[in-house]
């Protein structure tokens, strides 16, 4: 029982990040209509930038974090302001051009840094050891881990409730010619889920590490990218709570089916991912605007 | 692509333009013996290779305006199902090339009857995962070489032994039959039902149009000629191995980035412009190989640039500086798709 209630937990960590990263897809798709396949690059950017200030500018992590966040957000405004608003919603366009972006910031990433992975790890102040509840024995980072993005993603809701800004946001979502029509300055509500957008990239991009120790590359979100689409295509592209559960979702499932998967069948190749895609696939077929999104009407 | 006058002229004589295609493909034909090995690995090989796949790639788009971002998912199943048949069970290179491009098509089948109905960034984003998901399982499977890779023998034709160089002629010789059939395809009664396909899928059922079954061609086509591709892949380089991550950027979503580059920065409209694109982007990675950061960087921007810019992309740009000196009048169709 121990072992099923820390796979959960172990799921819970990884569905966060999906959680985090399909939240600031649904954000951005919601507000301006672009699928943003450049949402990974981001949150690479993130991570370096942080692990930068740390590392090689010997900042300290609060300030650290900060300086990201706004680095990001104004990142985010920028594609969105210089590059985006200039396709004006063309969906095709939309998708080559953040797939250009991608590898844009992914060889920017490799032009400051370099492509090999630095030896100094991104490491946030985790405390370890065991957190003792009855039975259970959970590791204590994990439970930090798991919370962080239910925290972050619940002030982003709740700010989406009750600020005016969010108000605005959900309208723009809703109806940008309504939200127009009503006075509010549609162009600066997309930019500002751009930069949120991006915020929510970078903070995926600095919990990976810690999540699964592995070092920070510029491609170093790839592994994470199928769950994500997965989750934010769960939320129907237009539901951040769907897309964050859609998330969390996937996380635990995809940790159930490597517990219950035996080792020969893991050995041929076929794993968690396989079950992501097809349920991917299954989604996509079966009901594209997903399980906790509104139907909409396509034009002919 | 628009000739330009010059060529125009030249062309209303009759004879020359064959000799003019003639004299090109001589003239390719003559690069392997001019070149290095190294040269050839590096540049013409990857541009014969890459050039295929490009083909493909423009009559999926050209033929449904979907942007796939699984094409490396493809040329890693076919550069896999080569190197594997030809070096565990001594298949000739000319029987495993075929046989690799049959089972890419199936798999192109296969995910091309369900992604059906999705549209834009729904067709892209399903492409995305089973390219993310072929190269996770190809690079951890132990049948296909796991993490250390599997080594192809170099291709023979009865008692000769073809090396780098010598490939490059039956990569040329790929490349040109693969125009040709694009071409037809792009130019004949199949590429009016893309076209009509792609602007409108509406008015195209209404004229009768069968939109499933023109959809999954395309797709199937170009999965064919991807598998083909990287069939050819596994000949010329010899060595498979998708667990690494730097060789992420040859079956890994930077590569599957790549391929939809050579289209968009060759022009989305223009057959030839595929080849050009592929040249161009296998060009960038070869004199920027050892900074492939450079490379990426440099061909991303190529996309946006093209994006907002010059929608004709390389095949577009004559029509563009013409446009530009304005000494052409009424002759400005950057969207023309003469190969």
């Amino acid at each position: 029982m121990n072992d099923l209630v820390q796979v959960v937990l172990s799921g819970l960590v990884t569905g966060g990040i999906y959680a985090l990263l399909a939240a600031g897809l649904t954000l951005i798709f919601q507000v301006s209509g672009v699928v943003n396949f450049a949402q990974g690059a981001l949150a690479a950017v993130g991570a370096y930038t942080c692990w930068s200030l740390e590392n090689q500018h010997g900042v300290a992590l609060a300030p650290a974090l900060a300086v990201t966040a706004a680095g990001l957000f104004l990142l985010g405004c920028l594609l969105q302001a210089v590059i985006l608003r200039r396709l004006g919603g063309d969906l095709a366009s939309s998708v080559i051009v953040t797939l250009g972006l991608l590898i844009v910031l992914e060889g920017g990433i490799g032009i400051v840094f370099g492509y090999s992975p630095p030896t100094t790890p991104l490491s946030l102040p985790l405390p370890d050891g065991q957190f003792n509840l009855g039975d259970w024995s959970l590791s204590l980072q994990e439970l930090v881990l798991a919370a962080l993005p239910i925290i972050l993603l619940g002030a982003l809701f709740l700010g989406l409730r009750y600020t005016r800004v969010g108000t605005a946001v959900r309208a723009v979502s809703q109806s940008a010619r309504g939200a127009r029509l009503v006075g509010i300055p549609v162009d600066r509500v997309r930019l500002a889920a751009w930069g949120v957008g991006a915020i929510l990239a970078g903070a995926a991009g600095i919990l990976i590490p810690s999540a699964s120790t592995a070092p920070i590359s510029p491609g170093m979100v790839e592994p994470y990218l199928l769950s994500a689409f997965t989750g934010a295509v769960l939320g129907g592209l237009d539901s951040l709570p769907g897309a964050a559960a859609g998330g969390w979702g996937l996380g635990i499932l995809q940790n159930l089916v490597s517990y219950y998967t035996p080792t020969q069948v893991t050995s041929w190749g076929v794993g968690k991912d396989a079950v992501i895609f097809a349920l991917l696939l299954a989604v996509l077929m079966a009901r594209p605007t997903g399980i906790f999104g509104t139907a909409v009407q396509r034009r002919v | 692509m628009n000739p330009s006058p010059n060529s125009l002229a030249l062309a209303r004589l009759g004879v020359w333009r064959p000799a003019a295609v003639a004299a090109a493909v001589a003239a390719l034909a003559c690069l392997p013996l001019i070149s290095t090995t190294s040269f050839a690995v590096g540049f013409l090989d990857p541009a014969g290779t890459y050039a295929i796949l490009a083909l493909g790639l423009n009559l999926l788009i050209g033929g449904t305006g979907q942007f796939s971002l699984g094409h490396a998912g493809f040329f890693a199943i076919g550069a896999f199902t080569a190197g594997i048949l030809s070096s565990n069970d001594a298949w000739p290179f000319w029987l495993a090339i075929p046989a690799a491009g049959v089972i890419a098509g199936l798999f192109g089948v296969a995910l091309g009857l369900p992604t059906l109905r999705l549209i834009g960034p729904y067709f892209s984003m399903a492409t995305l995962g089973f390219g993310l998901l072929v190269a996770e399982i190809l690079g951890t499977a132990s049948w296909a070489g796991g993490r250390t890779g599997i080594t192809v023998n170099y291709p023979q034709a009865g008692s000769y032994t073809f090396d780098e160089l010598s490939f490059f002629w039956v990569i040329l010789g790929a490349a040109i039959i693969t125009y040709f059939l694009v071409w037809n395809l792009r130019h004949g009664a199949t590429g009016r039902a893309f076209v009509a396909l792609r602007e409108s899928d509406f008015a195209a059922r209404a004229c009768g149009v069968h939109l499933a079954g023109y959809r999954v061609l395309a797709f199937v086509i170009s999965a064919v000629l991807a598998g083909i591709a990287g069939a050819l892949f596994a000949n010329w380089n010899g060595f498979l191995d998708a667990s690494n991550s730097v060789t992420s950027s040859t079956f890994g979503l930077p590569a599957s980035v790549a391929f939809v580059a050579m289209v968009v920065v060759g022009g989305l409209d223009s057959t030839f412009g595929s080849i050009l694109g592929a040249v161009f982007i296998s060009a960038v990675q070869y004199w920027l190989q050892d900074r492939p950061e450079l490379a990426e960087t440099l061909y991303g921007a190529c996309i946006v640039a093209v994006l907002l810019w010059a929608r004709g992309g390389l095949a577009g740009l004559p029509a563009l500086t013409r446009a530009a000196w304005g000494n052409l009048p009424g002759r400005v169709h950057a969207g023309d798709a003469h190969g």
